[in-house]
């Protein structure tokens, strides 16, 4: 498969006038055309301002890449001019976001706000050709055509969330960004909502990142996973690389371990010790060593390389035998 | 079977809108023991929340009855309502919004006994907030911090130490660990377990989480719309689910391993309807694959289709 993602060396931080938070701490990942990437983590890990990186839209004097290259098929998109960023987003790489009720214009119809991507970019068609597109978009998404002149609230949130993917799909961009779309969703939309976001790609082949704290949500939809905790990506591989449990990072395992399980009656829970580093004043040394269970004086010391075997790479010194890989 | 701690008949809340009247929680009858927890499970807007704040008395029954250890406790008013904190106490989902950000911690967990409490000296007052904030895990330096100082876990744990304040004998904890990560969650689940044990504490555990419902319950009340449609031992739920909502929200569960990957599963189709003025009948009946006429004719009796295990369904009826 064809590079159309590889986000090198990244480093991002917020400069707020109480400190500076440093959210992404030296990112690479790379995701190919068609390919489902799940990136995993907790609140703050810096899984959104990954996001908001390649898109270049994070809030602006206080979101600062400070190192690292975002090359979105074959093009810096740091360097990019605000002409070519515009033709990029929403075309080539779009977005949807996790809270369906505020993401959408609450005063323009849904159909007029599908229609404003086709207007922005494909200014070459009619009226009629564009009123057609908006038309099969929304019926692809589960969405009567004749409701796109009703307006946001007159939608519940599952349908909400079908016109966000609708929007984010109508340029037919080649990858999507999908953060946390269903976490705001009941189970049964979400169950819809996934059902619908599996048969899109199967239909039209666009590449996915999709952003969640749901280990069951990549499971179900992903072909490789990124596990990130404060700022740093510290394993990755394929689905089966990570969820045969076998070889897993510390965290990975304990992120596994909070969840209770359906088909067994465990007394209690194993939490992963502590609480998460502050990303004002991160530690030395692996950021997860603090709270690890097999954490020894090197660990607080120096900052594991990525370890790969095959398609899997760990960030941590206890898979230091499998030799070092690119880094992640 | 142990002592029960409350026991609701015919439970039923009506909130009054512009458009009608709308059908909150529907004649819900439930019983919790000392020492155990029920899980309430459903979709929002099924009526969970409001079923525990009507026993908390934070809102008005319509009608029906609620007992406390074999007292009624919605026709009491004045002092003795009041009293009923003793006894009954709740936790929020949101732990930002659930604590007064004017009040240090110990100030906020001090608060129900000063209001409700014996009288005691203030020196007897902070030797008790301080243990209360052992109890929870909170070390003793949060004693004068407040509550924007501290993470959604920590909060939680305030909220926790502020309902165990006056030794209560039932708490209704309501989403109290939605809005957390699942490695805090986690902790949260192994405290409100601990304490279970060790105080012999009942729960109404509010969740839309099935994950979390099934570790921490004994038994599981499914609510869609207001109705309670099956009632059963957690393990007994999991293993023989029997009303068509409860089979859909299970399999609708993306379970964090390989095995369901590929597969299709079965979707539920449609969209909760409205509960102002439901037409009669199983509410759940316009999305339900196997409803008939008869779902629709009028109220469907609560049946008792294994030990200990009912469901409200006319495929159960006959």
């Amino acid at each position: 498969m064809k590079e159309l993602l590889n986000i090198k060396n990244l480093y991002v931080q917020y400069n707020t006038d109480e400190a500076v938070v440093h959210a992404v701490n030296g990112v690479d990942l790379i995701v190919h055309r068609g390919e489902a990437m799940g990136l995993v983590g907790e609140t703050g890990a810096g899984k959104t301002t990954t996001a908001l990186g390649i898109l270049n839209i994070l809030p602006e004097q206080v979101g600062e890449i400070t190192e690292g290259d975002i090359v979105y098929d074959g093009k810096n998109v740091l360097n990019m001019s605000k002409k070519e960023l515009q033709a990029m987003r929403g075309k080539q790489v779009s977005m949807i976001f996790q809270d369906p009720m505020t993401s959408l214009n609450p005063i323009i119809t849904v159909g007029n706000q599908i229609d404003e991507m086709l207007l922005l970019h494909f200014k070459e068609l009619t009226k009629e050709q564009r009123a057609q597109k908006v038309d099969d978009i929304l019926k692809l998404v589960g969405i009567p055509a004749e409701r796109k002149h009703e307006y946001p609230f007159q939608f519940s949130g599952g349908m909400k969330q079908r016109i966000g993917i609708a929007i984010a799909l109508v340029c037919q961009p080649d990858l999507l960004i999908a953060d946390e779309p269903t976490t705001a969703l009941d189970v049964t939309i979400q169950a819809q909502i996934l059902q619908l976001m599996k048969q899109l790609k199967r239909e039209l082949g666009t590449a996915l990142i999709m952003i969640t704290h749901d280990l069951g949500i990549v499971a179900e939809l992903c072909d490789n996973v990124s596990v990130m905790y404060a700022g740093e990506i510290v394993e990755t591989g394929t689905v089966e690389d990570i969820y045969q449990r076998i070889e897993n990072h510390p965290y990975t395992t304990g992120l596994f371990n909070c969840i209770p399980k359906l088909d067994s009656n465990e007394k209690r829970l194993t939490p992963i010790a502590g609480y998460m580093v502050d990303p004002t004043d991160l530690p030395k040394g692996c950021k997860f060593h603090d709270r690890c269970p097999y954490v020894t004086d090197r660990c607080g010391r120096e900052n594991p390389k990525a370890y790969q075997n095959g398609t899997h790479k760990i960030k941590c010194f206890r898979y230091e035998s499998w030799g070092e890989g690119d880094s992640i | 079977m142990s002592k029960p701690v409350i026991k609701t008949k015919n439970l039923t809340k009506y909130f009054k809108t512009p458009r009608g009247l709308l059908h909150a929680v529907e004649s819900v009858n439930l019983t919790i023991e000392e020492g155990k927890t029920i899980g309430v499970v459903g979709e929002s807007g099924c009526g969970k929340t409001t079923l525990g704040r009507v026993i908390t008395r934070l809102e008005e029954a319509t009608s029906g009855e609620v007992y406390l250890e074999g007292k009624e406790i919605l026709g009491l008013k004045g002092s003795a309502k009041r009293n009923i904190y003793h006894d009954i106490q709740m936790i929020f989902q949101d732990p930002y919004s659930s604590l007064n950000p004017r009040l240090s911690l110990g100030d906020i967990i001090a608060d129900p006994i000063e209001t409700m409490g014996e009288r005691m000296s203030k020196k007897d007052l902070h030797e008790l907030v301080l243990s209360l904030m052992d109890t929870v895990g909170l070390p003793p330096r949060y004693y004068n911090q407040y509550p924007h100082e501290l993470d959604g876990g920590r909060r939680q744990r305030v909220g926790l130490a502020r309902a165990l304040a006056l030794d209560p004998k039932f708490i209704v904890c309501d989403e109290p660990v939605s809005a957390l990560d699942v490695s805090i969650q986690a902790q949260i689940l192994n405290l409100l377990m601990d304490l279970q044990e060790e105080k012999k504490l009942a729960y109404m555990f509010i969740t839309h989480n099935l994950f979390v419902v099934k570790h921490i319950s004994h038994n599981i009340m499914v609510m869609y719309m207001g109705q309670v449609v099956e009632l059963a031992e957690k393990n007994e739920l999991f293993a023989h689910p029997s009303h068509p909502y409860t089979k859909a929200l299970l399999a609708a569960i993306p379970q964090p391993d390989l095995s369901s990957r590929g597969k299709n599963r079965e979707l539920l189709a449609g969209e909760v309807s409205s509960p102002i003025e439901p037409k009669p009948g199983c509410r759940f009946s316009p999305r339900c694959p196997y409803a008939s006429e008869k779902c629709r004719a009028g109220e469907i009796p609560l049946k008792e289709i294994a030990p200990n295990h009912y469901c409200v369904c006319t495929l159960f009826s006959n």
